[in-house]
């Protein structure tokens, strides 16, 4: 009996102190209104501060992103600003102000992104695409996906009219592949797309401090990570250039919209 | 005074006079060669600055050399006058035994000159040694002809250290085609290619032997102890054709059994050498004192700045020549940077690579109005010689102007001098859309999977049904069969429900339905006119006489029943249904000659 009434209470003080603990610690939505304060009364580290924290709680939205990213680019912290630019992109592809602001934080870059390698074609899919996210684009795949099914299934089935049929698969094959372009380099830039944060990094050859530089670059410059260790990541620019930095001089992007 | 005085007086004048037009004229004695074997020939050379009216210097008795004229020829005189001449004479020179003989200086009168050589050391010594066939060792060790040093003159070194390696192939066979190198690549070593051949004779034991010296470099790119791999050196050794006269081919080593053993009547072979390995150590650069500047250039170096123009005004780009020269490692340096590149935007920088120099043209614009003057430009190298940093700074030799309009025309903009620049950016949002806990994005989830292998299951699925369903429409027999089974499987459990019902005349009316509906599908007739009649024709000749007998019997059972069903046992019953059902599925197994299955 007497362990019984121990274990009961046991778990009310622990009922309880969790009830207080929830009672106390302010919501998501608290921590967004006191960051947005703070950065309309200039307190910009204030506003990274609880942007940060409210991020860091396992929030993902697109606002907050995007304020975060003015509130860096008040601060005068472009790489910073331009990673949370890029990761509020994920969430609000089509935001006026964002794009505004995105691009606006891309004119301070010290070097522009550098050109990618990719064919014209390649480049003109990724800007039509570029206002869709990457949950927006998976569904436009998926829907070109089952008309192709559909397609080869009617062909199997009707046996008739095979050459309008063939026409008509080719077309929509090629739109399979087109909207699977922007699928591909989305989900790419999801898990190896990385932000450089410092204001400028030495590319080293190597991956330690002595080793010789190969080309400088800059914060705010779009690299994709392809190999990580012992804080060093090996990185690749847009245009094929390959080296070795810091690992606390870059961010993944890593959104998941 | 007498005559006798007048005639010496005369005579003293007239030799003075002589003595005094006569010249003492210095000429060039030479030799072909310094060192001959005893017995073998050397040529002796004299050359008399004068071409006509001079006779052959006697040459003087040297103890155990021969020294015979040979011939004479008129030679261009060098240095002076185009036209003037001067005359040489060819003596052939032979020494009995061995030692150093100093020949000259020589003095000689020709016409009413004097003539003064220099003089020169005539050395005789054994012949390098030769071996005979009959003297030749029976194993030919390649050692003994030729072999491959490196020589490094470092083992300790710095990271990033450029140490120049020289490889010797020495070879007492001097046509070698086809060199080629190999070396097993270091990850932490780099080592340049060899190249720049350089050829040299050496006499080393007793045999001369070409030295072929191929330089390189190496660096090491982390710190710690490293082997240098031995090189392997490939060529072929290419036998000299005869010459045209058909004297013997020249050989550094004439005779030797060596060769004539491996070429053979063969003009060539291949050969593969290699190299003793080295062990290197590599040190850390050290760490204190060390310049922020410093882009690991290794070495010593000189620092040159240029620009492509001598002002620039706000917004304007300058392209800046960086040039570095010295000697070091060229392959681990950087661009020289910036002291304050606040206000600046550098570009990447172009690179221009020499032998002994790298340039970098770096482009570089001028974009906030706040700066005053251009900042230095600062290049920091580690000379390992001295083990310490060395920075040199150059200031950018571009004037900036019209700061102050252009501070003018900004504020104009909008934008206040003597101020950091504002960031114009769109305002905040106030509103949060969600907020939305953090998820796997989509790609990773199974629905994504699952949405992109249903078509894969689909489309089989579909296709595998339209060929049973034409297949059924081109066989109605086959489809009457299959149909006949699934309807009587449905029947039979229809009359176990009538039995469990205690419904006796419907159980009946079901079995004697079962049969009629089953072989009316099988031999595609009505079921109502299947009597025992169709039963004895159309059944019977496929399902043998008992079978037809059972079935016959069924159909009797339950046409007595439908007229007196009460009282039946319903053990019976269920008896007579496991009959049917064992009728059904033997006749399932026989085959129909209209099933065409």
């Amino acid at each position: 009996m007497i362990r019984k009434l121990a274990i009961l209470f046991v778990i009310m003080i622990c009922v309880s102190g969790c009830a207080s603990e929830g009672k106390d610690r302010p919501s998501a939505t608290d921590i967004f209104y006191r960051a947005a304060g703070a950065y309309q009364s200039g307190d910009y580290d204030k506003a990274i501060e609880l942007y940060e924290k409210l991020r860091s709680s396992g929030i993902e939205s697109g606002v907050v992103y995007y304020n975060l990213g003015n509130a860096y680019l008040k601060t005068n912290e472009i790489g910073k600003a331009i990673l949370s630019y890029t990761r509020s992109r994920g969430y609000l592809p089509r935001d006026s102000d964002l794009i505004a602001n995105d691009r606006y934080a891309h004119t301070l870059m010290k070097q522009p992104d550098a050109k990618t390698r990719s064919s014209p074609l390649v480049q003109e899919v990724l800007r039509l695409f570029g206002i869709i996210s990457l949950k927006e684009s998976i569904g436009i795949f998926l829907v070109i996906y089952y008309l192709l099914a559909a397609l080869i299934i009617y062909a199997a089935v009707r046996r008739r009219g095979l050459i309008l049929i063939i026409v008509l698969a080719l077309i929509v094959t090629a739109s399979l592949i087109i909207a699977a372009i922007p699928v591909i380099d989305k989900i790419y830039s999801a898990e190896r797309g990385a932000i450089i944060v410092s204001s400028v990094v030495d590319v080293k050859k190597e991956p330690y401090d002595e080793a010789p530089t190969g080309f400088p670059i800059y914060a705010g410059m779009k690299v994709y990570v392809i190999k990580e260790g012992l804080g060093w990541f090996k990185i690749q620019r847009p245009d094929g250039r390959i080296g070795w930095v810091p690992a606390k001089s870059i961010e993944n992007i890593r959104w998941s919209a | 005074m007498g005559k006798s005085v007048k005639f010496i007086i005369l005579a003293i004048l007239l030799v003075t006079g002589y003595t005094a037009l006569a010249e003492e004229v210095p000429c060039r004695m030479r030799i072909d060669r310094e060192k001959v074997s005893p017995g073998k020939q050397a040529q002796l050379e004299i050359e008399l600055p004068k071409s006509y009216g001079v006779i052959v210097p006697e040459m003087p008795i040297i103890k155990d050399i021969d020294i015979r004229f040979s011939r004479s020829y008129p030679k261009a005189a060098e240095g002076i006058t185009s036209d003037s001449q001067m005359m040489v004479f060819q003596y052939k020179v032979v020494p009995r035994t061995t030692g150093v003989f100093p020949i000259g200086p020589f003095r000689f009168q020709s016409g009413s000159d004097f003539y003064s050589t220099n003089q020169i050391m005539f050395v005789v010594e054994k012949e390098a040694l030769r071996i005979t066939p009959q003297q030749a060792p029976k194993s030919t060790d390649l050692k003994d002809h030729m072999y491959v040093l490196i020589d490094v003159p470092k083992t300790t070194v710095f990271i990033n250290e450029r140490v120049p390696v020289v490889l010797k192939l020495y070879t007492d066979w001097i046509d070698l085609e086809n060199v080629s190198f190999s070396q097993k690549q270091s990850e932490y070593l780099l080592v340049k290619e060899f190249k720049d051949k350089l050829v040299e004779v050496i006499d080393k034991d007793a045999t001369r032997f070409a030295v072929l010296k191929y330089t390189a470099s190496f660096y090491a790119v982390t710190a710690g102890m490293y082997t240098l791999e031995p090189v392997s050196v490939k060529f072929t050794i290419v036998m000299p054709r005869e010459g045209a006269d058909g004297s013997a081919p020249e050989l550094l080593n004439q005779n030797s059994p060596f060769y004539e053993s491996l070429i053979g009547a063969a003009y060539s072979r291949q050969m593969e050498l290699e190299s003793e390995q080295v062990n290197i150590t590599v040190m850390p650069l050290p760490v204190e004192d060390k310049p922020k500047s410093f882009r690991g250039a290794v070495g010593k170096f000189n620092f040159e700045l240029k620009a492509d123009k001598n002002s620039i005004k706000p917004m304007e780009t300058v392209i800046l020549t960086a040039t570095i020269s010295g000697e070091g490692n060229f392959d681990a340096m950087s661009a020289p940077v910036f002291g304050d590149p606040t206000g600046l935007k550098p570009s990447e920088p172009k690179i221009n690579r020499s032998r002994d120099s790298i340039s970098y043209d770096m482009p570089l614009t001028v974009q906030s109005k706040d700066i005053r003057s251009m900042p230095d430009l600062l290049f920091t190298y580690f000379d390992p010689s001295e083990k310490h940093y060395v920075t040199i700074t150059r200031q950018i030799p571009v004037k900036l102007e019209n700061i102050a309009l252009s501070v003018k025309a900004l504020s104009e903009d909008g934008l206040k001098a003597n101020k950091a620049p504002e960031i114009r950016i769109l305002p905040m949002k106030t509103t949060i859309d969600g907020p939305y806990p953090r998820q796997d994005p989509p790609y990773k989830g199974v629905s994504f999977w699952f949405f992109l292998i249903i078509p894969w299951v689909l489309i089989p699925s579909f296709i595998m049904f339209d060929r049973r369903r034409r297949y059924l429409d081109n066989h109605p027999s086959y489809a009457a069969f299959l149909r006949a089974s699934r309807t009587a499987d449905r029947s039979i459990r229809s009359a176990e429900r009538s039995l469990k019902d205690g419904d006796m005349n419907g159980f009946y009316l079901k079995v004697f339905k079962i049969m009629q509906e089953y072989i009316g599908e099988r031999v595609l007739i009505s079921s109502a006119g299947v009597t025992g009649q169709t039963v004895d024709e159309c059944v019977e000749p496929y399902v043998g006489k008992e079978m037809s007998s059972r079935i016959k019997q069924i159909f009797s059972e339950c046409y007595s029943a439908r007229y007196s069903a009460a009282g039946k046992d319903p053990a019976a019953m269920s008896l007579m249904l496991r009959n049917v059902g064992d009728v059904i599925s033997e006749m399932n197994n026989k085959e129909f000659a209209k099933d065409n299955i």
